[in-house]
């Protein structure tokens, strides 16, 4: 069993072949950095927990691809806060198929929007002239319709 | 839309975004660059372009079709419509595209066998298209030959030769170790000396040519001369005609013969000899391949199977790969399963032609199958059919069966490029 603190001090026990999901967890066991616990100043416990969850159904249902397509699709329904924590978390632990997964749904989630949407959602801002841009959106015009 | 309330402030990190960006759609894509600079320069940049042209939904079985437009009638936006574009994905949509008024010109409704396809850009005579971005660029005409009297000073021209032209040939291709699309240009100057021969008849032959090789990075908006390290065959020195090329793993193969000379009877089909002219674009360097023995001097269809140099002629129901190992250049032959039909002659018709157009580098081979009623009046009904090398079956492509009048190509694994052109 490894154990896994998170940035706010959470525990954490999961068994070492459903952690190695993680290159970097697997990475620092094998490196031998992992006596006693692993710190993850990077993640926080709410954020952790979910992942392990994933990452624990993706182990012990390994082979049941109709389960796991109807889990991977509930496991993304979250608020979009939560699920760039996800995004964050899976990019740093290295977990492949959470950050698929993650992104896709992100992705799915702006394809239809609008540039001013997008840019309210992620709390962009414009910093194109005006002129810049009607020349960008006059470039790619079809790509506005 | 509420803001995204993020507890810790950390900006999202730039692989996050190629992340996300990679699995969106060519549109909403293109659409983002004006959302901020910074997105724009994500969008644009060449490890973004890289990704997505390597997605794996991306090597499927995306078909372009190009159709050539015969009847007088058809027209867009009250112009002659001379070439038409579908795109058949692999979910089997069907889908009209948009093709830039260049392409419309009547310039480019012949030769069909020039028309090509490499990693998602659309290359013929001197233009360049994106079809996932809609852009087109055109290349400039080339003339490295700009001071002419230097040249004739050089090159001791005699006395009579009384015009000259420069002509220019393209072809594209994709750099694989820096992964960039390139132009290489074969440029030529020729001397000519016009004379009346007794049976009055003006005969215009090529005194002395000069040769310049070029090569276009896409993007870099600049020309590159090359200067070989190795010797260039004669064969580039010699004016000829590319009857068709194609781009495989870095190379440019190109089927060139002997121009037939103006006024002169074409030459008898056994004279016909055809020779591969390859260049390779990383090393910049020429080569002459023979063609295989068998396939009788003339090439008919070339493409890329598996990632070699595939070639096809019509009446054969062979295909010839080329291998290349340490012992050098090797052809080897494949027999193909053709369905007897396409070879027995109905009653009702006058004849059938079955002619390869498109091959996948998957294994699927692409044959149109043209039947002429006897009724010379009646239009030819064309349908496409694919052959799968592994399984040796034949199907129907649907949407392109029985298809009146068609003249065309067809590009199997058309890859969607955010590419930009300039």
């Amino acid at each position: 069993m490894i154990v896994l603190n998170s940035s706010d001090g959470a525990t954490f026990e999961v068994e070492e072949s459903v952690a190695v999901q993680s290159q970097t967890i697997k990475h620092m066991i094998e490196d031998n950095c992992a006596d006693t616990s692993i710190p993850l100043p990077n993640v926080n416990g709410v954020t952790l927990a979910r992942v392990l969850e994933y990452i624990k159904k993706h182990a012990e249902a390994k082979d049941d691809e109709e389960g796991l397509k109807s889990f991977d699709a509930e496991f993304v329904k979250v608020d979009q806060a939560s699920l760039f924590e996800i995004i964050l978390a899976a990019n740093y632990l290295d977990i492949k198929g959470l950050l698929d997964l993650t992104c896709q749904t992100v992705a799915d989630q702006i394809k239809d929007l609008t540039v001013e949407e997008v840019r309210a959602i992620f709390n962009i801002m414009n910093d194109f002239t005006p002129e810049e841009e009607a020349k960008l959106r006059n470039d790619h015009a079809w790509a506005f319709e | 839309m509420k803001p995204i309330k993020r507890k810790n402030t950390v900006p999202i990190p730039k692989d996050i975004f190629l992340e996300i960006f990679v699995k969106l759609p060519p549109k909403p894509l293109l659409r983002f660059k004006c959302v901020s600079k910074h997105w724009c320069s994500i969008i644009e940049d060449s490890e973004l372009v890289d990704a997505f042209r390597n997605r794996p939904c991306n090597r499927g079985t995306n078909l372009l079709v190009r159709r050539k437009c015969t009847q007088e009638e058809e027209t867009i936006e009250g112009r002659r419509k001379f070439n038409d574009f579908f795109l058949l994905d692999s979910e089997g949509k069907f889908a009209h595209l948009e093709v830039p008024i260049i392409l419309q010109e009547k310039f480019f409704s012949n030769d069909d066998g020039e028309w090509q396809h490499v990693e998602g850009l659309v290359h013929r005579k001197n233009i360049i298209w994106n079809p996932t971005t809609r852009k087109v660029v055109h290349l400039p005409p080339r003339n490295p030959f700009w001071d002419v009297s230097k040249v004739i000073e050089n090159m001791g021209i005699v006395a009579g030769c009384d015009n000259w032209s420069v002509s220019s040939k393209y072809f594209l291709g994709f750099d694989v170790s820096i992964k960039k699309h390139k132009v290489l240009c074969i440029c030529r100057m020729d001397f000519r000396m016009n004379t009346i021969s007794d049976d009055y008849i003006e005969n215009s032959d090529i005194h002395k040519s000069q040769v310049s090789i070029e090569v276009l990075t896409l993007g870099a908006n600049c020309w590159k001369k090359t200067t070989s390290d190795y010797p260039l065959p004669k064969e580039l020195f010699e004016d000829f005609h590319v009857k068709t090329y194609c781009s495989i793993n870095g190379v440019i193969y190109m089927i060139i013969c002997p121009p037939c000379k103006r006024f002169q009877l074409p030459r008898r089909r056994s004279d016909q000899n055809d020779t591969i002219l390859a260049y390779d674009i990383t090393h910049e360097k020429f080569q002459l391949l023979p063609l295989p023995r068998g396939i009788g001097g003339m090439v008919h269809f070339v493409g890329d199977l598996r990632g070699r140099l595939t070639l096809m002629q019509q009446k054969h129901k062979q295909i010839w790969i080329l291998e290349e190992d340490y012992g050098g250049p090797r052809w080897t032959v494949v027999d193909l399963l053709l369905p007897e039909l396409w070879y027995t002659r109905e009653i009702s018709l006058r004849e059938k032609i079955v002619k390869p157009i498109g091959l996948n580098p998957s294994g699927e081979i692409f044959f149109e199958v043209k039947e002429f009623s006897l009724n010379i009046k009646e239009s030819s009904l064309s349908t496409i059919y694919v052959y799968n090398m592994e399984s040796k079956d034949t199907r129907k492509v649907r949407f392109l069966t029985r298809m009146k009048n068609f003249f065309g190509s067809i590009f199997p694994n058309l890859v969607a490029t955010i590419q930009p052109l300039k």
